[in-house]
Formats: C-alpha cells, sequence, structure tokens
C-alpha cells in the first residue's frame, strides 16, 4: 500500500548565477514493508527528492502526499516528528550526547518522561547490536558503523513509519555497509516500514525491493 | 506515544547538561558576560566616586575672595570705608535693593581697621570682626573673662582685648586717639592675648567711637568667602550686581565708589572641570560598553553557533521546531549569561568596585545586551535552511 506519494513533483531553487531545476515533474509512489533505492549520478537530483519526501521544504510544482495529504498544508515539523525518520550518510548524531540520549532524542521532543524515553532506546540500540556498555559513550567514540547504528536505533525509537535514507553507507567500510542494509531492509520486511534509500551504490540498490533511477530530474526509469 | 510529560519535558533539563560538556564555548560566553557585567560594575563604580569627589568638593572648598582695590591691589593697605563692610554684612539692604540677600551670597566676612593710639603710649587700637580678620592673631590665644567669648567682637558694646602683659587700672582700659581724632574713652577688658602682638589692643569692628555715636572709618584689609560653593556662579552674580564690587581689572580707572574683590576660585573651577569632565568619560563609556557588549556576545555567540549549523538541521529533520530551537539556544545563553553575570558581579564585590542599585541597573542592561545578542544568533541558527544544510552531495 503506497503510503507516500510524489506527483508531477516539480522543485526550482535560485543560486547567485541561476535558476537550478532540481527536479522536473517526478512522479512515484512509496509502500510499507519495501526498501526502495533511488539511484542517480551527482546532481540528478536524488537528494532534493528525499529532501521534499521528508518534508524539510515543500515542491514549487506538483504535490508530495502522505497517505493522501499534501505535505504543503500540513504542519511538516509535527508530522515529520510523529512519522518521517531520516538517516544521513555523515549520522548527524549530537557530539554532545551518548549513544542512548542521541537514540533517546526524539522520544524527548515528543516529551516522553524521560526514564521511559531511555528505556525504549535502549531497547533500540540493542536491537541494531549496540552494546549497552556502549550506551555512555559519545559519538566520537564510536566508530562509523556504530554511529550509523545509533543513527538507525534513533529513526526506530521515533516509532516512524517512513525511513529516509541518503546515502547511509557512503562512509562506511564494506562489511558495515553490509550489516546497515540488512537493518533496513528487516525494518522494511519484518517491522513493516517504508524505507526509501538515496544511494549511488548499484550493488547495495541491487538489493533492495524496487529501484528508482533519477536522471535530471526526472524518473528515468524504474526495475 | 505512549505516556506524554506535561511542560517543557526533559529536553530543557538535557539543553543545560549540554552546557556542561562544552567547556570551552561555555566558558567562553560566560566570560564575555562576567567581563561586561565586571566592567559594567567598574565604570559604574567609577562614576559614584566621580560623583562624590565632586560633592566632596563642592562642600569642602571654601571659595576666598579678596578685597582689593579697582585694579587688584593693594588687599592689605586699602583706603576701604567701613559702610561697605555693613554692605557685605547685609546690613545696607534697608538702604540699597541691590544689597539685599548679599549675607546670603557670602560668609565669613574678615575685616581690620587699625587706629594708632596717643594712649597708652606706643599702642595701636584695631577693630576687627573676629579672630581671623587679623593673621597676627593665628597663633594667639585668647583668654576671655568669664560670661565672654569671640562673639563680642561682632557686638557694638565698648569692650577689648589686651595683650597678656599690659597693665590696666581694674576692669577697664582708658585710650585715647592719635590726632586729628583725638578723643579719649574707657574699654571693658574681657580678655587677655597671649602670643600675639604686645602693642595692639583689640575691640569690635561696630564699636561706636562715643556712647551711641558710631562713625565710618578707614580699614586696611577685608576678605570674605562665597557661602555656597555650588552656587558660586549665582553668589558671583549677587556680588557683582552691585555698584560697589567689581571684577578688578588692571586698566580701571579709580572713581571712589567701587572697590575690586579677587575671587580666587581658580583652583576650584580647575578641578570641578577635571572632576565633570572625567565623569562625561564615563557616561558617554556606559552605552559605548553597551553596544560594545551587545556586539561582542553577538559575535560569540554567532562564532559558537555557527559551528551548531548541522546540529540545529538534525534537530528540525528530527521534527523541533525553529521557536523551539530558537528558545533553546536563548535558554542556553541566558543560563550562561546569568551564570556570568553572578561571576561578574561576585568578582566586582571581591575586588572592592562594590555593587549598587546602580551597578545592578547596568550589569542588568549589559545581560540584556548579551541577550540581544544571542537572541539574534538564535534566530540565525533557527532560520536556516535544513535542506541545504543536510544536503551531503549535488
Amino acid at each position: 500500500m503506497a503510503i507516500l506519494t510524489a506527483d508531477h513533483v516539480e522543485y526550482t531553487y535560485q543560486t547567485k548565477y541561476q535558476t537550478v531545476y532540481a527536479l522536473r515533474g517526478v512522479d512515484c509512489a512509496f509502500e510499507t514493508s519495501q526498501v526502495t533505492a533511488i539511484v542517480g549520478t551527482s546532481g540528478s537530483g536524488k537528494t532534493t527528492l528525499l529532501s521534499l519526501l521528508a518534508g524539510l521544504d515543500v515542491p514549487t510544482g506538483g504535490s508530495i502526499r502522505f497517505r493522501g495529504q499534501s505535505t504543503a498544508e500540513m504542519d511538516r515539523d509535527a508530522w515529520r516528528l510523529e512519522n518521517v525518520s531520516v538517516i544521513y550518510q555523515n549520522f548527524n548524531l549530537f557530539a554532545h550526547l551518548t549513544a542512548l540520549e542521541n537514540a533517546a532524542y526524539p522520544l524527548y521532543l515528543q516529551k516522553r518522561p524521560k526514564k521511559q524515553a531511555e528505556e525504549e532506546a535502549a531497547a533500540q540500540l540493542a536491537a541494531v547490536g549496540i552494546q549497552p556498555d556502549q550506551f555512555g559513550r559519545y559519538p566520537r567514540m564510536l566508530s562509523g558503523g556504530e554511529q550509523q547504528r545509533v543513527a538507525i536505533a534513533r529513526a526506530l525509537a521515533a516509532g516512524s513509519g517512513l525511513i529516509l535514507a541518503d546515502e547511509p553507507t557512503g562512509n562506511l567500510d564494506e562489511e558495515n555497509s553490509r550489516n546497515i542494509f540488512a537493518i533496513l531492509q528487516d525494518l522494511a520486511h519484518e517491522r513493516g516500514r517504508c524505507v526509501v534509500v538515496v544511494t549511488h551504490d548499484m550493488a547495495l540498490a541491487e538489493q533492495t525491493d524496487r529501484v528508482l533511477r533519477i536522471q535530471d530530474g526526472r524518473i528515468a526509469g524504474e526495475e | 506515544m505512549g505516556e506524554k510529560e506535561r511542560g517543557l519535558g526533559y529536553l530543557p533539563l538535557l539543553s543545560l547538561r549540554v552546557l556542561l560538556r562544552r567547556p570551552g564555548a561555555s566558558l567562553l560566553l560566560a566570560a564575555v558576560a562576567a567581563l561586561g557585567v565586571y566592567a559594567g560594575c567598574g565604570l559604574h563604580s567609577l562614576e559614584v566616586q566621580q560623583q562624590r569627589a565632586i560633592e566632596d568638593t563642592m562642600r569642602n572648598t571654601v571659595i576666598h575672595c579678596t578685597v582689593t582695590d579697582v585694579r587688584g591691589m593693594n588687599a592689605d593697605n586699602l583706603n576701604l570705608l567701613s559702610p561697605y563692610v555693613e554692605m557685605l554684612l547685609g546690613r545696607k539692604a534697608e538702604r540699597d535693593p541691590s544689597l539685599a540677600d548679599m549675607d546670603k551670597a557670602v560668609a565669613n566676612v574678615n575685616a581690620k581697621a587699625d587706629w594708632e593710639l596717643a594712649w597708652p603710649y606706643e599702642t595701636t587700637l584695631c577693630r576687627l570682626l573676629s579672630q581671623a580678620s587679623d593673621s597676627r592673631l593665628d597663633s594667639a590665644q585668647i583668654s576671655f573673662e568669664p560670661g565672654w567669648d569671640e562673639s563680642a567682637l561682632m557686638g557694638g558694646e565698648m569692650v577689648c582685648l589686651i595683650p597678656e602683659g599690659m597693665e590696666t587700672d581694674g576692669d577697664y582700659l582708658d585710650i585715647v586717639a592719635a590726632p586729628p581724632i583725638d578723643v579719649s574713652m574707657s574699654l571693658r577688658v574681657v580678655g587677655r592675648v597671649s602670643g600675639g602682638p604686645e602693642d595692639v589692643i583689640y575691640c569690635p569692628f561696630f564699636m561706636p567711637w562715643e556712647d551711641g555715636l558710631g562713625m565710618a572709618f578707614s580699614i586696611q584689609s577685608c576678605t570674605f568667602d562665597i557661602r555656597d560653593t555650588a552656587r558660586l556662579e549665582e553668589c558671583k552674580e549677587k556680588l557683582f550686581s552691585t555698584p560697589f564690587f567689581v571684577v578688578p581689572s588692571v586698566n580701571a580707572t579709580p572713581d571712589g565708589l567701587a572697590v575690586g574683590v579677587l575671587v580666587h576660585d581658580e583652583v576650584y573651577l580647575k578641578s570641578l572641570e577635571e572632576l565633570r569632565s572625567n565623569l562625561d568619560m564615563l557616561r558617554l563609556l556606559q552605552p559605548l560598553l553597551l553596544v560594545l557588549m551587545g556586539g561582542i556576545s553577538f559575535f560569540a555567540g554567532y562564532l559558537v553557533n555557527r559551528r551548531r549549523k548541522r546540529e540545529f538541521a538534525a534537530m528540525r529533520c528530527l521534527g523541533m521546531r525553529r521557536r523551539a530551537i530558537f528558545g533553546q539556544v536563548l535558554g542556553e545563553q541566558l543560563a550562561l549569561g546569568l551564570a556570568g553575570g553572578l561571576v561578574g558581579l561576585c568578582a566586582a564585590l571581591a575586588t572592592g568596585l562594590g555593587v549598587r542599585s546602580g551597578g545592578l541597573a547596568f550589569s542588568g542592561a549589559v545581560v540584556g545586551m548579551f541577550l540581544l545578542g544571542a537572541a539574534v544568533c538564535a534566530g540565525v541558527a533557527a532560520s536556516g535552511s535544513v535542506m541545504k544544510l543536510m544536503k551531503t552531495e549535488e
């Protein structure tokens, strides 16, 4: 069942020297329990599409709809808080929070009691393979793979149905990439989440349920 | 989503705890606030000191005036008629309105008139308003008879003070003025002078020469003080508004009516001008310090928060609202500003600068400027484009 759709999505923005047409009429839909890869060359518009899917901005043309409601018409902050988790290549963990606090952060935002938030976060950290003795460590004390696991645990703790990942394995070695990707697949297949992964790693993309190829701001093909 | 905590939740407390985990940045911002408050207290303390110095100078400085001729000379050899002293004392006001309230402009009037006596032989009769009117009495001791004191010199009774060693016939001293006055009279001795001149007999300035009969006489010197230094210009204006007292000038021509008055206020005015100039400078520095504090805190906050742009963007990605980020950054800066301000106040107390209500108000204004700078930083931090900040390629 498609929970997120992009209808004729266009996105342009102005730089100092020119108008950039980042997306030129993208149509696609994303379903629960499925991992979708968006692939394309640098500058093709895949990260822009992911940002629009995450509600970080609204399209300049067309619409993004979550369960039928346009993101342009909703309180996108509240929507993201309850429904969307974004995972980035460079993890974007808070440097001065411990692994446990990082994972619990969305729950703090939801104003859950501290104890309850941290119990849930601890469970999610354990689920992605972070050992309890690492819960109190700051991100700089963790490896790249461990940091990405904490970022995924943060996404899981938020309870979001929609998980968007932008080059989640871009900074990881092969083994860690495999492990992280396995976790993302597990999220979709075992926990019923809708997972969208932006990547330029074709080997990784081929392991997903569906691949959208984007080129010059348009969907060039689907596999 | 389960049970939700009421109010602000744990996040504000967490962000304050994080301040301790960023000691470098936190110390920098707190130090800026502490320095601002300390400098503010210091400036205010200096201002209070200058203000007090001005008040003390005005309260404790006596402006001496010397009566001279119209050219500013002959201060000790005046040929001044005694009614001028009465003018200074305000005793002539009923006849000349310009002299009204003259006694409110001047104080401590001293005047001395020496008359040569034919008897006692080789003595002088000195008419005085007070002991200070004759410098020869500066180191002298006067022992008054019971029931008498220095105020007798301001009265009009026919009494006198005689040198310690002078012999008299009982309680009275007979004197005879030298020609052309050629008058004799008997004065009650009310005190003796030791350590003063041996050939001078002192009597009250306004003593009638014969029973009930006064007359104008010539005096040698006259000085007085400005009554109120805080109203110096007003007192001078009052003094020189009469036709009898003028500002001395070397080009002036004596007209037999006016006399000069030298007002020795140069040092006083110069001191006062310097103090007021210092005070003006300090008052000018205060708004400058406020602006400087605002600027420094802005840039300190900006530099510290600039490195957190991605952190703020990540918060936005997680669903945190702009105003929540603004509130969090402002709250952090407020905590650091208050902590730094408190340290600054303690430092001011410890170093003896003192903290008064004015200093506290200024410190509050300094912290306020700090927060204003911080608010702008927080606004900038919260308004960044999340899409741009989170982009890793393209």
